[in-house]
């Protein structure tokens, strides 16, 4: 037990704090609990409970990294091994934030380092991470166990190079996608050769080429593996031998499907996917083409998370490949597959709770092809139980989008990407108002929601009156006045996050808030119609708000307002802001 | 409680914000977007049609996801002579020049490019390819990035089909070879 914890209850049992239940046996009972959301009510209970619940909270999720600082973090909770971290403004993938914004993750490690030197786990979302601290952590933390990071930036293969090295209880290396600077693959070859601890291995979005003797060798050795997802260098022999090494993989993302010599037979490859008995998920398949799909059906039949989200199958392929695929609950495909391979989605995954349709063409005009209202409308009538969509489509009706919801009422996730801004329905010219309005009225569990296309504020009426249980809203050139802005500050009483890009939503819009915001994680607002003197009435009448304007150098006057961001923080404004945020 | 009127011009089809008569600079203030429609269907010189949107960071697709060389599409169309239809291609998902070989080989059907690729006399194809200076070049000589980057359509000559140029017949290639 942690000496000061020790101090704490001798301190209790000195005061004689009648104790109806003993802190011990409160705080076994409390290490089952694993629920943030559950343990912050407990937190609440009373003194005692806040004190036991604090000493045996083991993970802490912290979503915006602003709103508390690693001081009040490490007082907070004292016992901490597992952190999630999240940094910038989701809007910063789409390059809306300038670089070198901040959320730089070395600070958290030096106070970590202290306090926590038992810290095991790190995943980390839209953070700044370099090699030094990446170094400092396979240095700093001789437990450390896992290390995810996902649209993170500032690091390159040398800071992977350190963790290999020295991270001797490592169990997960995952490097989603990531603005890394790929400088080769010789970071493989420093896992130890007596290294065998892994268990998560994901390099998929590394674009150099490794080592293949050292990753063969790595992978033979670590018999716990069950995740493994190689990048697009690595041939199709090549991971043929690696499936023959590792046939426990439940998740398993290839290399290129692309064919690299002739002589090479495919029905090796067949027989060793069909060793892997436990596969759940597949991924990677780069440049997959029909010769080579059906080396994939054996093991299609116990797929639960199938994702082609980088494999521009035709419809034909998918309407081929997916009658092996009963089981998928989750399904991530390009519209290159068209409708008719939505079609074939409806008509074989019953099962499916997620789809997301990636566009092959997004920047480019010309290209009318893709996925409509048609495809989504199939899917819906074949998968009832679907409650997660990504859709990218050129044209929509409000019609479909009832239709569809209709058949599938149970969407949590719903985000529609209509690609041409302020697109009407395009049979009737209508906006697409009534499609979200039957969306919100529908979809009475509906969590998130991203919209497009032309909308007025009647879309921001519905949402503020029906969606109940929103959490998240995307919204961009849409909206015809601060009303619809106001609308959904004003319902919504779930809302967390807001982001708006190019609406017509002004000061009076961003002032409705004020009472919202503390209750929210952040507002993200650019290209609107909000200036200074808006900022600076919300900052002056919410100090726990912090109000950062991005200035960008371009920006002539004083007192526009291009890029505002709004959240509610306990460690006041940034003491790390670049010279372009005013913190207001 | 409801905006007065939505009028019909609500519905029209434009390319501004809702409630602008222009699409640019209100109040003298920067906008990130600019006049999509301004640009026209333009065909650029290096022979692509440049049709991009012009807005940042729309439609919303993770810049890490366009880094993965997903998106990095170079599509050039290739005819064969003796064949009435011409196929599209995607420069970008071959390593190199023998990957293209077989690439072609399979789109229509028949052996030799990649021999012609390696000794442009031994095979009855010729291989050629129009550069953004308008000429014909044949493929293979240059570096594959320099050749991906100036191709702009490529086409297959049959040696049979050009007796008008005076090239000499296909060199056979000894059998110990």
């Amino acid at each position: 037990m942690h000496s000061k914890r020790k101090k704490e209850l001798a301190e209790k049992l000195e005061e004689k704090r009648v104790c109806a239940f003993p802190d011990e046996a409160l705080e076994l009972v409390l290490v089952n609990i694993k629920c943030h959301k559950d343990r912050n009510s407990v937190s609440l209970v009373c003194k005692d409970w806040y004190n036991a619940e604090k000493w045996t909270r083991t993970h802490v999720f912290i979503g915006n990294c602003y709103s508390v600082s690693p001081q009040i973090l490490v007082r907070r909770f004292p016992n901490i091994r597992s952190v999630v971290l999240k940094g910038k403004p989701r809007f910063s993938d789409f390059n809306l934030v300038p670089p070198n914004w901040g959320a730089d993750i070395h600070a958290w490690l030096v106070v970590f380092a202290s306090a926590y030197p038992f810290l095991e786990e790190l995943r980390l979302k839209r953070m700044t991470v370099t090699d030094e601290s990446l170094e400092f952590l396979a240095m700093s933390f001789p437990n450390f166990k896992a290390l995810s990071l996902l649209s993170c930036d500032g690091f390159s293969t040398d800071g992977l190079a350190a963790i290999a090295t020295h991270c001797k209880n490592l169990t997960e290396l995952d490097i989603h996608e990531n603005g890394i600077d790929d400088l080769g693959g010789g970071w493989l070859n420093c896992f130890p050769k007596n290294f065998r601890s892994l268990e998560v291995l994901n390099f998929a979005n590394l674009n150099s080429d490794v080592t293949f003797d050292s990753l063969e060798r790595l992978v033979r050795r670590c018999r716990s593996l069950r995740i493994l997802k190689v990048n697009k260098n690595v041939t199709l022999e090549q991971l043929q031998l690696l499936l023959i090494s590792a046939p426990q993989l439940t998740e398993l993302g290839t290399g290129s499907f692309l064919q690299s010599s002739t002589q090479w037979q495919s029905t090796d490859l067949e027989s060793a996917f069909k060793r892997c008995k436990h596969l759940r998920s597949l991924s990677g398949l780069w440049e997959v083409t029909s010769i080579y799909l059906p080396v994939l059906y054996p093991c299609c039949a116990t797929l639960t998370f199938l994702n082609l989200s980088y494999a521009s199958l035709e419809s034909g392929e998918l309407a081929k490949l997916l009658p092996n695929c009963s089981q998928l609950r989750r399904l991530w495909i390009v519209d290159t597959v068209q409708d008719k391979g939505l079609q074939a989605v409806g008509l074989n995954c019953h099962l499916l709770e997620e789809l997301r349709v990636f566009p092959s063409d997004p920047f480019d005009q010309d290209i009318l092809q893709g996925v409509t209202e048609l495809g989504f409308v199939a899917v819906s009538h074949g998968c009832p139980r679907l409650r997660y969509v990504l859709y990218f489509c050129r044209q929509m009706t409000n019609e479909a989008v009832s239709t569809i919801v209709n058949n599938c009422p149970d969407f949590t996730h719903f985000r529609l990407c209509i690609m041409n801004p302020y697109q009407p329905d395009y049979l009737t010219n209508e906006p697409m108002d009534e499609a979200f309005g039957s969306v919100v009225k529908t979809c009475t569990k509906l969590q998130r929601l991203a919209v497009s296309g032309l909308l007025t504020d009647l879309t921001f009426e519905y949402i503020g009156k029906y969606a109940k249980n929103l959490e998240t809203l995307s919204v961009a050139f849409a909206g015809s006045s601060d009303w619809g802005m106001q609308c959904v500050l004003g319902g919504c009483p779930k809302l967390r996050k807001l982001e708006i890009r190019d609406c017509p939503f002004g000061n009076a819009a961003l002032l409705s808030g004020l009472e919202k915001y503390e209750s929210m994680r952040s507002l993200w607002m650019s290209a609107c119609n909000v200036t200074m003197n808006g900022c600076r009435l919300l900052a002056r009448q919410m100090p726990r708000l912090n109000v950062e304007v991005i200035r960008e150098e371009d920006e002539r006057y004083d007192s526009e307002v291009n890029k505002v961001y709004v959240y509610r923080s306990v460690s006041g404004s940034r003491s790390d802001a670049p010279p372009f945020v005013i913190t207001l | 409680m409801e905006k007065e009127g939505v009028g019909l011009e609500m519905t029209e089809l434009r390319l501004g914000l809702p409630g602008d008569c222009s699409p640019v600079e209100k109040h003298g203030k920067k906008r990130v977007y600019t006049d999509i429609s301004g640009e026209k269907n333009g065909i650029g010189d290096n022979g692509k049609t440049q049709n991009k949107s012009d807005i940042v960071g729309w439609p919303p697709v993770c810049s890490y996801r366009k880094k993965s060389g997903f998106y990095d599409k170079i599509y050039v169309k290739v005819s064969m002579d003796g064949t009435p239809f011409l196929r599209k291609i995607d420069l970008n998902t071959f390593k190199g020049y023998p990957d293209l070989a077989i690439a072609l080989e399979k789109l229509f059907g028949c052996f030799g490019i990649g021999e012609a690729l390696k000794d442009a006399d031994s095979s009855e194809y010729i291989p050629i390819y129009e550069d953004k200076d308008a000429d014909w070049m044949l493929i293979g000589d240059v570096p594959w990035r320099m050749f991906t980057e100036s191709c702009k359509r490529l086409r297959i000559m049959k040696r049979s089909e050009t007796k008008f140029f005076g090239l000499p017949p296909p060199r056979r290639i000894p059998e110990d070879e």
